[in-house]
């Protein structure tokens, strides 16, 4: 198995790791308007550095007092910080990586990225079950 | 200049693993300015010797206000940490001058990436600001609600 599928499975394993945590930041994101969360995942899926996304992350929770209602914000960030750090830590571990490259990056960013994808399906989910959610037009 | 895709690599990598950290380590000790301060560093720094004249002007004006004594400080060692950058550019664990070049050519890579290197710390340092103020600012809020209460 060369070295691109088995970072992708190593990932898809996490992800289902993480799961239910993506659900309950999911479901904390509801206070938040839905341009953010769909704002928040192409910031994820473009982006070439982690800081990236976690200065993203900052600024939308600095702005936005929805972003902090809930303690959405800091909660997400708190966990790519620490649980997602680290679950790149042991993949990297796992697959021989050393962690000063742009591979050991690359994995760190594919965590996020599942991550986000999960809490905005949540997002979308959650928001129907109350009621429609907020409009897409309320950037 | 364009930058090969080896330093390009290093850049992505530098960010995330010094320059991040770097920016976290800098508000801890040194106070943030106001939200409005923080959008003219963050307009500077598209330019390296724009953001160093601004934050040496703003390290020389007089503050007056006691609630804005800190500006000086933090200017103080911002400059010193944007000319610092500057002579690391060549040394571990950045080094992403190549070797062997004309002083003309050695001196428009150093301008290059401590540009670049510029722009990503204040990017850092400016979305860390920005939470740390709103933080600060809710704590605030719950201090004026409780005495209220």
């Amino acid at each position: 198995m060369n070295q691109q599928i088995k970072i992708a499975r190593e990932v898809a394993v996490r992800a289902d790791g993480f799961y239910e945590n993506a659900k309950t930041l999911g479901e904390k994101a509801t206070t938040v308007k839905r341009a953010q969360i769909t704002g928040l995942e192409s910031q994820a899926n473009s982006a070439l550095k982690v800081s990236d996304v976690l200065d993203f992350i900052k600024v939308r929770t600095a702005r936005h007092e929805e972003w902090r209602k809930q303690q959405f914000g800091p909660e997400l960030l708190q966990f790519i910080e620490q649980n997602l750090r680290q679950q790149r830590q042991d993949i990297c571990a796992i697959l021989s990586i050393a962690d000063d490259t742009i591979t050991a990056q690359d994995v760190y960013l594919l965590l996020i990225r599942a991550l986000i994808r999960q809490i905005a399906a949540q997002y979308e989910f959650t928001s129907q079950l109350r009621g429609g959610g907020h409009n897409a037009s309320d950037a | 200049m364009q930058a090969t895709r080896e330093q390009l690599e290093q850049m992505r990598l530098l960010s995330d693993r010094e320059l991040y950290a770097q920016a976290q380590t800098f508000l801890q000790s040194y106070k943030p300015p106001e939200n409005k301060q923080l959008a003219g560093l963050l307009e500077f720094s598209r330019n390296m010797n724009d953001l160093q004249s601004f934050a040496k002007h703003q390290q020389s004006r007089d503050w007056g206000n006691k609630s804005k004594e800190h500006y000086k400080a933090f200017y103080s060692e911002l400059n010193k940490y944007l000319q610092k950058l500057r002579q690391q550019v060549e040394t571990p664990p950045y080094s992403l001058v190549t070797q062997g070049l004309t002083a003309k050519a050695k001196k428009d890579q150093v301008e290059f990436f401590a540009g670049w290197l510029a722009r990503e710390f204040i990017q850092h340092l400016v979305a860390q600001a920005q939470i740390m103020i709103a933080e600060e600012e809710n704590q605030r809020q719950a201090g004026t609600r409780r005495t209220h209460a």
